[in-house]
C-alpha cells in the first residue's frame, strides 16, 4: 500500500488538501471538455438535432436508436467495424511480433535495424493515408503497377472502388503505420525473459518453434493482454484513415462506426442520428473493455 | 545449415526493412517529380529533376508556411499547458493516498475509450454556441486536454519509478514538500517530463478531426487539414501534395529519432506496467 511521503509528519492533521488541489486544475479540464461532453452527446441522441437548428431541437427517445439497428445499413456498419478491429489487432500483433523475432535474433547493426523498422510510426496519418492512396492510384500508383507486373491483379485494379479490397487497402496502412508499436513493446518483453530458460532448453534438444511456443509466448503473456487492449481501443476509435481513404465507401462497405457517425452527424446534416451511432461505438468499446478486463487483466493480478 | 539459417534471416530482416523503408523512398521521389513524369505508367523509379526545385516553388506559391506555424504554434502551446498541469496531477496520484485516488485513476483512464468522433459533436454544438468555432485559441485548449490524460499516465509510470527515500530524505534535511518535489523530483524526472511533451506534441501535430470540423478559414488551418483539403480537387497534383507532405513530416520524424529512447521509456513505464 502506497502512503503519503510525510505521513510521519502529517499523521496529526486529519485532511491534507495537497493531493485534491494539484490534481484538480487537470481533473476539472478533463471533466469539463471530455466527460460532460459525453453526457451531453447522449442527450443529443435523443434528439432531432441537425446543423442549423440545434437549439429548437426536439426530443425523440430512443427514435435515433431503433432506426439504426432497423436501417440496412447497421448490419453493414457492425461488420465493417468487427472486421476493421479484429484485421487490424491482430495483423499489428502478427506483424509487431515478427519483427520483434527478426531484430532480436540479428547480431549486427542491430540498432540501425531497429531505427528503420520504427520509422513508419513517425509519419503524420493524414500523411499516411496520402502516400498509400498515391501508392495504389489505379492510373498510375506503384502498387498498382507491382501488383500489375507480378501478375496478382488486373492491370489499373482499382482498390477503393472495390468492396472487398477497399478493406484491405486500409487494413494495410493501418499496419505499416501501427506495427512498430506493438514491436517496441514486445522487444521490451522480450528482455525480461531470462536467457537461461533459452540455454536449458537448447540443452534438452528444443527446436526453435518449441522454444517460441514455450518460452517465448508464455514469457510475453502480460505484455500481449495489455498490448490487445490497447489496439482494440485505439481501432474502435480510429476515424482519421478510414475516413480519408474511402469516407466509408464503395457502397457503405468500409463505413466502420465511427465514419458512419461522422457521416451522418456532419455531411448528412442530422446530429441527433449521428450521436445515437456514436453512443454505440462508445458502448461496445466499453464492453469490450470491462469483459476484455475481467477475463485477462484480473487473471493476470492474481498469478 | 547455420549459414542457410543465417542468410534466411537476413533476407528476411532485409524484405522486413524494404517494406518499412519503401513508402519514404515513393514520397520522397514523388515530391521531386515535375508534373509530366508523374503521370507516368509504369512509374518513373527516380526523380526526373533537382530535389529541391519542386520544394522551392510550392513553398511561394502555396499557405504551406503558414499551415505549418499554425500547427507548430497550436501544438506547442497546447503541449506546454497539458504537461505543466499533468505534472502535479501525476505527483498527486503517485504519491499520495487519499479518497477519490481511484475515481480519478478510473476517470482518467475512461478517456481512453471515449471516440473523438462522438465527442465532437457537443464541442461542436458548444462551440457554435459561443461563437469559437473558426478559433485557434479553442483549438490549443481541446488539444490541451485530449493529450492531458495519457500525460498524467506516463508521468504517473515515472513518478512510480522514483524511491520515495529519496524526497523523505530531503525533508528529513529541511526542505519543504514543495522544494522536494522541484529540486529533487523535478531533475530526476527531466527525461520523463521530455518524453510525455514529445508524445503530446506528436499526438497535436497529427490530430485532423477537431481542426477539420471546427476551423474554417484557409489561413487558420494545421498543416494536416490543409493538406487534406487537395484531394478531390479538379487536378490532384500529387507531386505538390507530397512536397507538403515531406514538410509536414521532417519535424515529427526528426523529434522522433531524438527523443526515440525517452519516448520508448515512456511507453514501457506508463503502459506495460499497467
Amino acid at each position: 500500500m502506497k502512503t503519503d511521503v510525510l505521513a510521519g509528519r502529517e499523521r496529526r492533521s486529519r485532511f491534507d488538501p495537497a493531493p485534491y488541489v494539484l490534481v484538480s486544475p487537470a481533473l476539472l479540464l478533463i471533466v469539463l471538455c471530455l466527460i460532460i461532453p459525453i453526457f451531453s452527446a447522449v442527450q443529443i441522441s435523443m434528439t432531432d438535432a441537425s446543423l442549423l437548428k440545434f437549439s429548437q431541437a426536439k426530443w425523440v427517445g430512443v427514435n435515433n436508436y431503433t432506426n439504426f439497428f432497423t436501417s440496412g445499413t447497421f448490419e453493414k456498419v457492425i461488420s465493417a467495424t468487427l472486421i476493421y478491429v479484429f484485421g487490424s489487432v491482430v495483423l499489428t500483433y502478427v506483424v509487431g511480433m515478427a519483427a520483434a523475432l527478426l531484430i532480436e535474433h540479428t547480431e549486427r547493426f542491430k540498432f540501425l535495424f531497429r531505427s528503420l523498422v520504427i520509422l513508419p510510426w513517425a509519419v503524420p496519418q493524414v500523411v499516411l493515408v496520402l502516400l498509400w492512396k498515391w501508392m495504389i492510384n489505379p492510373q498510375y500508383g506503384v502498387l498498382t503497377y507491382l501488383s500489375d507486373v507480378s501478375g496478382m491483379l488486373p492491370s489499373h485494379f482499382s482498390w477503393l472502388s472495390d468492396y472487398r479490397f477497399a478493406m484491405v487497402a486500409i487494413l494495410m496502412t493501418t499496419i505499416w503505420k501501427q506495427y512498430p508499436l506493438s514491436f517496441l513493446m514486445l522487444m521490451a518483453g522480450m528482455k525480461g525473459i531470462p536467457k537461461e530458460l533459452y540455454e536449458a532448453a537448447s540443452i534438452d534438444g528444443a527446436n526453435a518453434w518449441r522454444k517460441f511456443a514455450h518460452i517465448t509466448l508464455p514469457g510475453l503473456r502480460h505484455v500481449t493482454y495489455g498490448l490487445i487492449l490497447l489496439l482494440t481501443i485505439w481501432s474502435f476509435g480510429n476515424f482519421i484513415i478510414v475516413w480519408l481513404m474511402t469516407q466509408g465507401g464503395p457502397s457503405d462497405s468500409t463505413a466502420v462506426l465511427t465514419v458512419y457517425t461522422y457521416l451522418n452527424a456532419f455531411k448528412f446534416n442530422n446530429l441527433g442520428y449521428g450521436a445515437a451511432i456514436g453512443v454505440v461505438c462508445l458502448l461496445l468499446s466499453l464492453l469490450f473493455s470491462a469483459l476484455y478486463y475481467r477475463v485477462f487483466i484480473k487473471k493476470m493480478e492474481t498469478e | 545449415m547455420r549459414i542457410a539459417k543465417k542468410s534466411l534471416h537476413y533476407l528476411l530482416l532485409v524484405m522486413f526493412c524494404i517494406i518499412a523503408i519503401f513508402p519514404f523512398y515513393w514520397l520522397i521521389i514523388t515530391s521531386a517529380q515535375p508534373i509530366d513524369s508523374l503521370f507516368k505508367y509504369p512509374p518513373l523509379f527516380t526523380a526526373q529533376s533537382n530535389l529541391l526545385d519542386n520544394y522551392y516553388r510550392y513553398i511561394g506559391e502555396s499557405e504551406i508556411l503558414v499551415w505549418l506555424g499554425n500547427t507548430f504554434g497550436v501544438s506547442l502551446a497546447a503541449t506546454l499547458i497539458s504537461t505543466l498541469l499533468a505534472i502535479p496531477a501525476a505527483y498527486s496520484i503517485s504519491r499520495f493516498m487519499y479518497k477519490g485516488r481511484t475515481l480519478v485513476i478510473f476517470i482518467v483512464l475512461l478517456t481512453q475509450m471515449l471516440p473523438l468522433v462522438l465527442l465532437i459533436i457537443p464541442i461542436y454544438i458548444l462551440f457554435s454556441y459561443l461563437h469559437i468555432t473558426d478559433n485557434i485559441v479553442a483549438l490549443i485548449l481541446l488539444y490541451a486536454v485530449i493529450t492531458m490524460p495519457i500525460g498524467i499516465w506516463f508521468l504517473k509510470g515515472f513518478f512510480d519509478s522514483i524511491p520515495k527515500a529519496l524526497e523523505e530524505a530531503a525533508i528529513i534535511d529541511g526542505c519543504s514538500r514543495f522544494q522536494a518535489l522541484t529540486r529533487i523530483l523535478i531533475p530526476l524526472l527531466a527525461p520523463g517530463i521530455i518524453a510525455t511533451a514529445t508524445w503530446s506534441f506528436i499526438v497535436a501535430w497529427d490530430e485532423y478531426l477537431f481542426a477539420y470540423t471546427l476551423i474554417d478559414s484557409k489561413h487558420l488551418f494545421v498543416v494536416s487539414v490543409g493538406l487534406s483539403s487537395y484531394i478531390g480537387q479538379y487536378s490532384t497534383e500529387w507531386n505538390e501534395i507530397m512536397t507538403g507532405a515531406v514538410l509536414a513530416t521532417l519535424p515529427i520524424v526528426i523529434l522522433f529519432m531524438y527523443f526515440q529512447k525517452y519516448m520508448i521509456s515512456g511507453l514501457t513505464a506508463g503502459s506495460v506496467k499497467g
